[in-house]
């Protein structure tokens, strides 16, 4: 499938890339340098960070993937599921945080809450990142094996060995510059597949047309069935309108998908998507760097723009590669098989260069963001409070390349326990922690009245919550248990983070009221207020 | 069957009952009224301190234009 043009390509980026992130490194003195680019972070640059830290290597083929297979319902993750957060995020949240000068989102849970808080919600967002790290790099390095007969453990080694050099030498500058040459590879990449599949197509209302051929075509595969949406008899899917299944956006209750539209709008519009773009110091962390407390909003605000095209990009290659060819047995191939027939030698190397970018950024992000919360919750707050800055900057270091190390062995342990459920668990880890943390966030800044115990109750309950209903909705454990799973959709993350949440609020209510309260003197400046105007 | 599973086929009974133009209505909701929130921000929040960088720096515009698109989406889509 590949030349020797397009592995050109893929060096000149790669080595790009290295390049750049190591010239930033070389201009480092500080601590502060290292975890926060000594807050000089312009919003153009950050934006664009944002969406390519957001779009994960996997998304590239798994979102066009998933856009095969269930249709643009899907581009609800990049519309609903970021613009409000996002919009929230700029105009609230965001600026609050630039002004309070903190390094992580633990950090303002200890001066909002107390230590038990801050130590908690660090423990499970380390959790995550280094496993996380481990798991982007499987399960790309999964996918290039079987489209490309890549060796799984060198393009593991390869890949963590690239991003972890630049990383450790550059720190959150060299994560956001490199991510804006990761981006526009990204995005242009995945915008050259978009236009030559709707050039070859005949335009739009082409596509549309052909979308409802093909799932004419498709009745009895397992395709049109996981759209969801068909007549219950297993006749035409269109619906009356003539508008292709494939086509709509918003799906109802009981469709056999991840995405029925009360998971969509309570799970991730209202829950796991703020929880993310205002909770998430992988994310957060690149806007406290920002110059200005305009560039942090306006970072926010060009992100949210940037989002709105992302699903053109990734999602609708998805319907083009359905209506050219319906009847592919595996959803992932749905992708590169459309690169393979649209793109020339030479151009395929360019929508590889995105996909190695969509992963550095993602992995670069994830290494900064573990070793910030290191340094700074665990190292700096209980082993060395005095620490000089030029020290925090070498823990910095060290903490990066062990994560490296870390990631790279958790994913090659991956490989041999993906049969035994373990590989599902830490996917959904994120969904255990995110919605339980985002309502200690939410009270934190409007609730005068919650307190330290009230958090750490309702975040340890929240948690169990989406562990419980986690596992009661496994096949394994609710077989041995002689009852039925309790959600009737696929992946029910969405489900499970708005109970987590729920659970997480109630909880600090209650317990807040019946303990004694915060001083004032300690929240009052800590709670937000909005700016007279002006 | 368990008292979870009765709590969630009533949450799924209810929620079945909302037809697919009222879950439209939700999804253009959200949008719209964060739409008219940003409207109403003073400039002091949305513009850079030394107010100097033109339609540019003007944040309100950009953030309405990107939930103006999203109401579109969810309107036509």
């Amino acid at each position: 499938m590949l030349n020797v043009f397009d592995y050109v390509i893929v060096v000149l980026y790669i080595a790009g890339t290295v390049a750049l992130g190591l010239f930033i490194g070389r201009r480092l003195k500080t601590g502060r340098d290292f975890f926060l680019a000594g807050r000089s972070m312009p919003w153009w640059a950050i934006g664009v960070s944002l969406v390519a830290t957001d779009i994960g290597a996997t998304d590239i083929i798994g979102v066009g993937g998933q856009a095969y297979r269930y249709g643009l319902s899907v581009a609800n993750f990049e519309w609903i599921g970021c613009v409000p957060a996002m919009i929230v995020g700029a105009f609230i949240f965001i600026p609050y945080f630039w002004r309070l000068g903190v390094y992580t989102i633990p950090e303002f849970m200890e001066r909002r809450y107390n230590v038990a808080v801050r130590g908690a919600v660090a423990f499970c967002w380390l959790l995550f990142m280094a496993s996380n790290v481990g798991i982007l790099l499987y399960a790309s390095a999964k996918m290039v094996g079987e489209l490309f007969g890549w060796d799984m453990t060198a393009s593991i080694l390869g890949i963590a060995a690239l991003a972890g050099l630049y990383t450790c030498a550059g720190g959150l500058a060299a994560v956001i510059y490199t991510d804006v040459v990761q981006g526009v590879v990204m995005i242009g990449g995945c915008l050259l597949v978009l236009v030559l599949g709707l050039v070859e197509i005949g335009g739009v209302g082409e596509l549309k047309e052909a979308l409802r051929r093909a799932e004419a075509a498709a009745t009895d595969s397992a395709v049109t069935v996981a759209v969801g949406v068909e007549d219950p008899s297993g006749g035409a899917i269109s619906d009356p309108n003539g508008t292709p299944a494939h086509a709509r956006v918003i799906l109802p209750v009981d469709t056999t998908t991840p995405f029925p539209w009360p998971g969509i709008f309570f799970g991730l519009a209202l829950i796991l998507s703020p929880a993310y773009w205002i909770g998430n110091q992988a994310i957060v962390q690149r806007s406290l760097g920002a110059r200005s407390e305009f560039d942090a909003r306006a970072a926010y605000v060009w992100g949210a723009l940037l989002k709105t095209i992302v699903p053109l990009v990734v999602a609708v290659p998805g319907l083009i590669a359905f209506a050219r060819n319906p009847d592919l047995a595996d959803q992932v191939k749905a992708i590169p098989t459309l690169v393979a027939n649209l793109l020339p030698p030479g151009l395929r190397g360019v929508f590889l260069a995105a996909f190695i970018a969509a992963l550095m950024s993602s992995v670069d992000s994830y290494l900064n963001s573990a070793s910030t919360i290191f340094t700074s919750d665990l190292y700096r707050r209980f082993l060395r409070p005095q620490a000089s800055d030029e020290r925090l900057l070498r823990v910095g270091r060290v903490s990066t390349a062990a994560l490296v190390v870390w990631g790279v062995s958790f994913a090659l342990v991956l490989g041999r326990l993906e049969e035994s459920g373990v590989y599902a668990v830490f996917q959904t880890l994120m969904a255990f922690f995110q919605g339980p943390a985002f309502a200690l966030l939410l009270f934190g800044v409007f609730w005068r009245r919650a307190n330290g115990t009230g958090a750490f109750v309702g975040f340890v309950g929240g948690v169990a919550t989406s562990v419980l209903l986690f596992a009661l909705s496994r096949e394994g454990v609710t077989r041995s248990l002689g009852m039925d799973p309790l959600f009737r959709i696929q992946d029910p993350f969405l489900y499970f983070s708005v109970w987590a949440f729920l659970v997480t609020a109630a909880l600090v209510v209650v317990v807040s009221l019946v303990t004694r309260p915060e001083a004032a003197e300690k929240v009052e400046p800590l709670l937000y207020h909005r700016k007279r105007k002006g | 069957m368990t008292f979870l599973h009765r709590i969630g086929d009533a949450i799924r009974s209810v929620l079945q009952e909302v037809p697919l133009w009222g879950a439209r209505a939700l999804f253009v909701a959200l949008p719209l009224a964060l739409l008219v929130w940003v409207i109403t921000l003073p400039r002091s929040e949305t513009s850079p301190p030394e107010g100097a960088r033109g339609t540019g720096g003007n944040l309100k515009l950009w953030a309405s234009i990107a939930l103006g698109a999203q109401v579109l989406i969810y309107l036509v889509l």
